[in-house]
């Protein structure tokens, strides 16, 4: 027990002998004032987020495992619509259904204009050298890929296994125009996967239609006419301007305040870091390494 | 002081988290210095735990992304915005292990919890001073290079329990070891908390130990294994039930990703329906399950390294065993019977290669340790690792 007294005595003596010291409040006072620098040079974000659910589409028919699975959990096995939900949001199709309702002038440009139809691209040093050497053209103008680019870096979609719900966030600069995209985005990725729902459905309608027209055994033509009639009340529910995959629960919304920067944390950090800095500095002095 | 940072996988693509996270960093650096200057640790330990601190960096956002393992999501989540649930939660009997979990985190003050990164430095320092107090049971120097495993590196790099279950395992186990057994008891209890498979296990060590403590005179001990046996056969029923319940449990989880909450009657695929057919799937999936994932299931670097990483610690085993003939002395199966209950029983339950092998690493680690604190308790004589090393 004394010993640990002793330790701890040690302990508090040598974090006096560097805290309070005239460096330490040197340092302290560096750290307030590039605090503030940092705070003031940047740009707040805010937090968008939008809660959704997936709808439960109508089952492809079972494999193997499938049955194994709701064999051994007792449950039938889980919808896809999450799955071809969030690989529409970050497809191409949906970049390009973005930027046809104008949000490449919105994201790149910051203005709503349908009159621009071309924003320059700026390329990096590399980019531009490698194109050079290799002959290459460089697209000038930014495009929907870009656009694609953008809403993958910026837009985070995440469902809890254990848990219906599927959470959308990001963060924006301006909370308008976050809250706009993100209700853009979850319509367009929804729509982008209903036409290629839609586009499969069609077409296994009409080779349905096909076997039915060649004469079949009896129980062949009534398990045809049943799996039509499972592609037309799809068809039919895809046909309609309503999100199809995904139920919106909660629209986007932004956080009240900014989530970055955080003005307390940024000065805790920066204290912590300038007075440990400033005293490993005279210990290296002192070690005669500097 | 709490963003809400974590909840972005690319915590927004600012400097700000190195900022916050170096911050953290230091704290944890000055409690290692602290312990440097009480000469707890030599200045090769304290360089070598600072490469464990900072490969927190090297992880998450970096190597992986943290969604990888979504589970630290749900910790962060469960610390920042859930802390005061309490211990049961619901209709429950069951601690509820997200709020235990919870406590351990609160127990040590890290200045800035902004991302989903920053709890991991609270796991950091847990596995510090954990190796500081084991050094007082096992004096080998050569202590650092089990801490320096990979899965360590891992492990500690996330915001998971896996930490937690195995310092709080390395604790009941050595307390155990020594006789202490209520303090045993009580860190066994918390390890049940966390994970109740590995609390059971070392709960059979805390038993052995008891029994052998009481008498080690063989009839007494025959006596007592034939009790044992005579108990085991009448719990056949019980103890294949729920074994079955976790074979399903495990595989519906991790196939699945959902609560096993389901009709156990069903599931007869998995069932095991007599010891000996226990024992006949244990003997063909401990081999296999000590060395995964195996060569033909590899898919990436990752696996490559604990591949290796399982040789080594079979390796490690084999050499606290076997030198110095530690395996002759009956103290020892107090600690490998409660080893190899655990080992069958992972091995049959066990579903999916990556879940094996984290759960393995948890369960492996705490008793690699104890073995070696037995080695020096029973035998006392300095282990040769690697030839004349």
């Amino acid at each position: 027990m004394d010993n640990i007294l002793i330790a701890v005595k040690d302990i508090i003596m040598m974090l006096k002998s560097y805290l309070l010291t005239k460096r330490s409040l040197y340092a302290f006072g560096f750290s307030l004032l590039f605090s503030l620098m940092l705070i003031v040079v940047t740009t707040p974000r805010f937090l968008i987020e939008s809660k959704l659910i997936e709808t439960q589409t109508l089952s492809s028919p079972s494999s193997g495992i499938d049955n194994v699975l709701e064999l051994v959990s007792g449950q039938s096995s889980s919808s896809d619509a999450y799955e071809k939900f969030s690989s529409h949001l970050f497809s191409l199709e949906t970049a390009k259904k973005m930027w046809a309702l104008g949000w490449g002038t919105k994201i790149y440009l910051n203005q709503d204009s349908s009159e621009i139809t071309q924003i320059k691209k700026k390329h990096s040093m590399v980019d531009r050298f490698s194109a050079t050497l290799m002959r290459y053209q460089l697209n000038p103008y930014l495009d929907y890929r870009d656009l694609n680019r953008h809403i993958v870096e910026t837009i985070t979609v995440y469902k809890s296994p254990r848990a219906p719900d599927i959470n959308l966030s990001g963060l924006f600069i301006s909370t308008e125009l976050g809250i706009a995209f993100m209700d853009d985005l979850i319509m367009a990725a929804d729509l982008s996967a209903k036409q290629s729902q839609l586009a499969t459905t069609n077409q296994r309608s009409i080779a349905i239609q096909d076997a039915l027209a060649v004469t079949q055994p009896a129980i062949v033509s009534n398990s045809l006419v049943a799996l039509l009639n499972s592609e037309l009340l799809t068809v039919a529910s895809l046909s309609n301007d309503l999100p199809y995959f995904v139920i919106i629960i909660d629209p986007a919304h932004a956080s009240e305040y900014p989530v970055s920067p955080n003005v307390l944390a940024v000065f805790i950090a920066n204290a912590i870091l300038f007075l440990f800095i400033a005293n490993f500095l005279v210990f290296l002095r002192l070690k005669n390494f500097l | 002081m709490i963003n809400e940072f974590f909840a972005n996988e690319n915590y927004g693509g600012s400097l700000f988290y190195y900022l916050f996270e170096f911050s953290n960093y230091i704290f944890v650096l000055l409690i290692s210095l602290a312990c440097l200057k009480l000469k707890k640790i030599n200045q090769t330990e304290f360089y070598l735990f600072q490469t464990i601190f900072l490969s927190t960096f090297l992880f998450n956002y970096f190597l992986i992304s943290p969604r990888l393992f979504p589970d630290q999501f749900t910790y962060t989540y469960h610390f920042i915005y859930d802390p005061g649930s309490g211990l049961f939660s619901g209709d429950s009997w069951f601690p509820n292990t997200k709020w235990v979990t919870s406590q351990f985190f609160n127990l040590i003050p890290i200045p800035l919890i902004m991302t989903v990164s920053s709890l991991i430095w609270v796991s950091k320092v847990y596995l510090f001073l954990t190796f500081v107090w084991v050094k007082k049971y096992i004096s080998d120097d050569r202590l650092i290079i089990l801490f320096l495993l990979p899965s360590i590196f891992l492990y500690s790099s996330l915001t998971l329990r896996e930490i937690f279950i195995i310092v709080t395992a390395i604790i009941a186990l050595i307390h155990i070891l020594h006789n202490r057994f209520v303090l045993g008891i009580i860190f066994t209890c918390l390890v049940a908390i966390l994970k109740i498979q590995n609390g059971l296990f070392i709960l059979v060590f805390w038993l052995l130990s008891i029994i052998y403590r009481i008498s080690s005179n063989n009839i007494f001990l025959l006596f007592i294994l034939i009790l044992g046996s005579i108990s085991a056969i009448l719990a056949q029923d019980i103890f294949l039930q729920v074994i079955t319940t976790y074979r399903t449990a495990f595989l519906a989880e991790n196939i699945l990703g959902w609560d096993y909450n389901f009709d156990i009657s069903e599931s007869e695929l998995l069932q095991i329906t007599s010891y000996l057919d226990f024992l006949y799937i244990a003997a063909k999936k401990i081999p296999e399950f000590i060395f995964l994932p195996l060569p033909w299931q590899w898919e990436g670097l990752f696996f490559i390294i604990q591949f290796l990483e399982a040789v080594f610690i079979v390796y490690l085993f084999g050499i606290i065993f076997f030198q110095h003939n530690l395996y002759k002395h009956k103290q020892f199966y107090t600690l490998f019977l409660a080893f190899l209950f655990g080992l069958t029983i992972y091995a049959v339950i066990t579903a999916n290669i990556g879940t094996a092998i984290r759960y393995r690493f948890s369960f492996y680690f705490p008793f690699l340790l104890a073995f070696y604190a037995m080695h020096e308790k029973i035998v006392g004589k300095r282990l040769l690792f690697f030839g004349r090393f």
